[in-house]
């Protein structure tokens, strides 16, 4: 007969397969025009890039700005320096002694953050459109030329993001991070179908001036302000949109260390988001009955999961360790090979069915996106990040949930 | 320009809805032919051990060598040993129905007759093998029992491997609400499990050793 445990794990399973097949119910339909963008037209963008310690990577970010494919005439790029203590603001102007519409702002001090130098950026900007753009961030040439028509085409949007992939994946750590960039990248694009985008991450996005500037810019206080900006602007009824046709391609952590702290910085930015709007739940359209209650169930099932996985793993060990203390006092045998058969049950049937599709939707992932980064015949990478990668989110969950506890983050 | 898809989320839960079921139907389906195939198995055994206790009558009434009839005893013993194990196998991987704990019932009576049946042929014929009941705790809530009943189950199977032919091992679950064993628990005034009786004499209910449970079983 069931038990309790069974019953949670049933639901976990009901809530994977009904996200598995939302995916696939907004794919099927939309199939087609995954790559669409609306045809735009030029106007002037002034590109903001925050900077903070950037040296290594800021030269080459500048470089595939003044190489998009936009009139020079109707494109600025603003750099505005955080007070960096190494040698960017030295590379930075070179590039504004030779190009006229490149922009150097240079902090008095430094911020902590993306969110005030970024601001400043806007304010200072002459340009009714705004992209903004990571200082280790590369966007494809195109970028602008197939994101600005959604902005143009419907006075609600916002903002528009593009496919975040991960740059020249190295090791292991980076390849596993572009197979997790490419499947997000997919689903966004799948949100995108139901008015669901709830990020326009900072590598690079493009906004429309006049709406940032109604909702009040980027929030300070926010570690995630890519975040917060777009429930701001939902809420405001504005919304955001995705396009695939083009990409951005940024530097992802090469150690386990880096990773951690950023995404550390990722999940403290999303709760604190989370708690700023939570009183717009089932209120606000897509905001309230979808992008809020699907971060809170996700919170809520992550550190769940976690105890409960803890619960059953500790229960485990401690029946393994009083047996094998009382054989070894008994002078009997430890394991018997037939501990080790079982019989399986209904539910690691629908475990394995939820982890085949889980597999087949990462494979149809990374075969949409096809970024040629990322090796699809590295069976190992995939089941890596499937099975470990996954799993240690929660972990991070937990650390991100105690770090606010104590009141002690930054970016 | 984007076509909007928010009636996949009704869809979705539909089609979600419709696979669980079917999943639950086919894990009825698969519970049930398991069900089936024990239930098929108990059948077997009953119809063993009426044949088991005519032998006995016929053991006695026709004068049939006793060896032969302890052989017997022995080999049906290890036959529903088999079929306890598969049985303990199925019943911890079922989740959606309670058949195989009226199977474990049956089975639970098919080795109490069995022991019955053991006393009787030991007193008949004086036959040198020594009976192990062990009675053990059904479920597996308290982490301490589960511990030390993996801890017997191990040692009494190295145990009864050690000596085949001399000692009978029967397991009986001792919580199951059968009034015989209820009965027979009181009787020896047993309260916790799980618990060991020797040749319907000596319990053993303590941590204790291989070699000092070999010594109180085989003297």
């Amino acid at each position: 007969m069931a038990t309790w445990v069974d019953v949670i794990f049933f639901t976990y399973m009901f809530i994977g397969l009904y996200m598995l097949a939302l995916f696939l119910f907004i794919l099927i339909p939309n199939r087609n025009r995954l790559f669409d963008s609306p045809k735009g037209k030029v106007e002037g963008v002034s590109i903001v890039m925050p900077c903070y310690n950037e040296s290594e990577h800021i030269g080459k970010a500048i470089e595939s700005l003044l190489n998009l494919d936009w009139p020079k005439n109707k494109l600025e790029i603003i750099i505005v320096d955080d007070k960096s203590s190494d040698n960017s603001v030295e590379v930075i102007s070179k590039y504004v002694k030779k190009y006229p519409n490149v922009r150097l702002i240079v902090n008095e001090k430094n911020s902590g953050g993306a969110a005030e130098p970024t601001n400043k950026g806007v304010l200072a900007s002459r340009f009714d459109y705004i992209a903004v753009a990571d200082a280790d961030s590369t966007p494809s040439r195109d970028a602008l030329r197939k994101m600005i028509g959604f902005l143009q085409e419907d006075t609600k949007v916002g903002g528009v993001t593009c496919a975040v992939l991960a740059d020249h994946p190295k090791n292991f750590m980076q390849k596993v991070q572009a197979i997790e960039y490419s499947v997000i990248a997919f689903n966004r694009k799948l949100l995108d179908m139901v008015d669901a985008v709830y990020v326009t991450p900072g590598p690079f996005a493009l906004y429309r001036k006049k709406i940032l500037i109604e909702v009040g810019l980027f929030d300070k206080r926010n570690l995630t302000q890519d975040i917060e900006i777009v429930w701001r602007m939902l809420s405001y009824g504005y919304m955001a949109r995705m396009c695939l046709g083009t990409k951005v391609y940024s530097v992802t952590p090469k150690t386990f260390k880096g990773w951690w702290k950023q995404r550390l910085r990722w999940n403290i930015g999303g709760k604190q988001t989370l708690w700023k709007y939570k009183g717009l739940v089932f209120r606000k359209g897509m905001l309230g009955s979808f992008i809020i209650p699907f971060f809170s169930v996700s919170l809520f099932l992550g550190v769940f999961g976690l105890g409960l996985f803890f619960y059953l793993l500790s229960r485990r060990a401690l029946v393994s360790y009083l047996s094998t203390k009382y054989s070894i006092y008994a002078s009997s045998t430890i394991v018997r090979l037939q501990d080790l058969t079982f019989a399986p049950s209904i539910l690691n049937f629908f475990g394995l069915v939820l982890f085949i599709l889980g597999l087949s939707f990462t494979f149809l992932g990374l075969f949409v996106i096809n970024d040629t980064h990322v090796k699809k015949g590295n069976i190992f990478n995939i089941f890596f990040y499937l099975i470990i990668y996954l799993a240690i989110y929660p972990f991070n969950l937990i650390h991100s949930l105690y770090q606010m506890a104590r009141g002690k983050y930054s970016w | 320009m984007v076509k909007n898809s928010k009636h996949a989320f009704w869809q979705a839960l539909v089609f979600t809805i419709l696979v669980f079921v079917l999943g639950i139907f086919l894990g009825f389906f698969l519970e049930n032919s398991r069900y089936d195939k024990i239930e098929i198995a108990v059948y077997d055994s009953e119809i063993n051990l009426l044949d088991e206790q005519l032998r006995d009558r016929v053991t006695q009434d026709f004068r049939v060598n006793c060896e032969l009839a302890s052989q017997s005893l022995f080999d049906f013993a290890d036959q529903i040993y088999t079929e306890a194990l598969n049985l303990e196998e199925y019943d911890s991987a079922s989740k959606l129905g309670d058949g195989l704990k009226a199977v474990h019932r049956r089975y639970d009576l098919l080795r109490m007759m069995l022991w019955l049946e053991s006393i009787e042929i030991r007193d008949r014929c004086g036959t040198e093998f020594h009976t192990v009941v062990y009675f053990y705790d059904y479920d597996l809530e308290d982490l301490n029992v589960n511990a030390e009943q993996i801890f017997l189950g191990r040692m009494l199977e190295d145990m009864k491997e050690k000596n085949k032919d001399k000692m009978l091992l029967i397991p009986i679950a001792g919580n199951l609400d059968l009034a015989s064993i209820d009965l027979i628990l009181k009787d020896y005034g047993i309260e916790e499990l799980p618990v060991i009786l020797i040749d319907e004499d000596e319990i053993v209910s303590d941590l204790i050793t291989f070699d000092e449970l070999e010594q109180k079983i085989f003297g």
